[in-house]
């Protein structure tokens, strides 16, 4: 008896779909909201979406959140920036020269696995209580996954197209910048996904340890007030920071690797 | 007048593994000279040495001649792995080995006018906008031997180029490059482990022995043991003889 082959080549082919990325969004909200109405939980200690979305509209209108969000952002881009691109430079040092390998990879080594939040304290008594320490904080703890990423990654581009540009008379530089810069490229945007993420982290940290304004410093404030609705409305513009920051390099992504 | 190539003593150690053991060859100006030998003889690692990609643990090799005119880079590979870079366009890869050479206005003019005249040749004209992935592996070998031409190199040093292609492909490529680089001018080291290819394609045809590789055999196009039952047979005599040593412990 003759019967169709089956197709059995489904699945493990993930593509993105919008909608429904914003519908699971929607419904989370909406169960959160329908189990607050229906006393599932006390809104005493858990907001509701509506409650937060109120709390927002508030601090918005009377600036506040203007303000906070305004000094997180400048410490959280200028560390963030400072970071990437010392880790990259660093990175690209390590990875390119043999004489910097051994000595950069202990000293990389050494100082990553400490954990950042522990040095606050101590970049406050170098730097102050001021703008430096917040800056550091965030810049000193994005640069090392971003110089680990960047030996990876230059470790990662294939060598022989390296030996392909060398055999066509490409210069060192030429090299770097022609075929192992932009070798490296997929990775470094990955790396820059987790060191957004990061520095969020970080600044959060340094803003509840020693700050008077930014999104932390927001948060930490509530918290001692128990005013839950503003707490919690702090920790979705957190939230809506890193989604701002992972759609800016998804679209750096979309536009630098469209070869892929 | 073209350049040719002299290698002098040649040795070559990979760690404790000894590739090549006292090479001496003569590449003439202007002449197809075709590398055979068993699997793991050192053909690759001879080809790197001769185009200054790797150096030699003993031995050197020198160039002789005179580059001709509107040469690029003397010593050119056509890689077996095609090496393309995969962001760059089919136009962009060939246009990475021109850069160097000029920001002017005028050298960029001159540049893309190469590049359409290479792709041209190579009838890749339509697919200067592709990206590497979206070709077959013949139309990323035709643009390896784009980038290479577009140089005007006065050595070509192709790396098996043909044996990353499917047999048909490789077949229809085979005409079409050998004319290519007869057009080109150029002296040209081709390494294959493809006796048929070495063939049609060597004015000379070198067989080496197996690893360390020597030199057993250099003959002419014409010469009694230059076909390839001829070919075969040294290749044989090298495998069976390297099955007796192990054999013999």
């Amino acid at each position: 008896m003759a019967e169709p082959v089956p197709f059995r080549a489904r699945g493990f082919a993930s593509r993105e779909r919008g909608w429904a990325a914003a519908l699971t969004l929607l419904a989370v909200l909406a169960l959160w909201q329908i189990g607050a109405e229906l006393r599932w939980f006390s809104v005493a200690f858990l907001s509701t979406p509506a409650a937060i979305g109120r709390a927002l509209w508030h601090l918005a209108l009377s600036g506040e959140l203007g303000r906070d969000l305004a000094a997180s952002l400048g410490r959280l881009l200028g560390g963030w920036l400072a970071g990437t691109l010392a880790g990259l430079l660093a990175g690209l040092a390590i990875g390119l020269s043999s004489t910097l390998r051994s000595p950069g990879m202990a000293e990389v080594s050494a100082l990553f696995p400490i954990p950042k939040i522990a040095l606050v304290p101590l970049f406050i008594i170098w730097f102050g209580i001021g703008e430096g320490s917040k800056l550091v904080t965030v810049g000193f703890g994005v640069f090392f996954p971003m110089a680990i990423s960047t030996i990876a990654a230059v470790d990662a581009v294939p060598r022989n197209l390296i030996r392909m540009g060398q055999s066509f008379g490409l210069s060192h530089s030429a090299v770097v910048w022609r075929i192992v810069l932009p070798g490296a490229l997929p990775a470094l945007l990955a790396a820059m996904r987790i060191t957004a993420a990061t520095a969020i982290i970080l600044l959060v940290a340094a803003e509840m340890i020693g700050a008077e304004n930014g999104i932390g410093a927001f948060v930490l404030r509530a918290g001692n007030l128990y005013d839950v609705d503003a707490l919690m409305a702090g920790i979705a513009v957190l939230s809506l920071i890193g989604l701002a920051a992972a759609r800016l390099i998804a679209l750096a992504e979309r536009e630098l690797l469209k070869w892929r | 007048m073209t350049l040719g190539l002299r290698a002098a003593g040649v040795s070559h150690r990979y760690g404790a593994v000894t590739a090549l053991e006292g090479v001496s060859l003569d590449i003439p100006a202007g002449e197809t000279t075709v590398i055979v030998g068993p699997s793991g003889c050192g053909k690759s690692t001879l080809l790197g040495i001769l185009g200054g990609l790797l150096r030699p643990s003993a031995g050197e090799v020198t160039v002789e001649g005179s580059a001709p005119e509107g040469c690029l880079n003397r010593l050119t590979y056509v890689f077996q792995d095609f090496a393309l870079l995969p962001w760059r366009t089919v136009a962009g890869n060939v246009a990475l080995v021109l850069e160097p050479h000029g920001l002017s206005r005028e050298a960029r003019e001159a540049r893309e006018a190469r590049i359409a005249e290479v792709l041209s040749m190579t009838g890749l004209s339509e697919f200067a906008d592709a990206w590497p992935r979206q070709l077959s592996g013949g139309m990323r070998q035709r643009v390896g031997i784009a980038r290479a031409l577009a140089v005007r190199p006065a050595v070509l040093l192709m790396d098996e180029p043909l044996s990353a292609l499917d047999a048909q492909t490789r077949e229809l490529l085979l005409d079409e490059v050998s004319a290519l680089i007869a057009r080109a001018g150029a002296t040209v080291v081709w390494v294959t482990h493809n006796l048929a290819e070495a063939v049609r394609l060597g004015e000379r045809i070198v067989v080496m022995s197996r690893r360390p590789g020597r030199i057993r055999a250099v003959l002419r196009r014409g010469e009694a043991a230059a076909t390839e039952a001829g070919l075969w047979a040294m290749i044989r005599d090298e495998a069976a003889d390297a099955a007796r040593e192990l054999a013999d412990g």
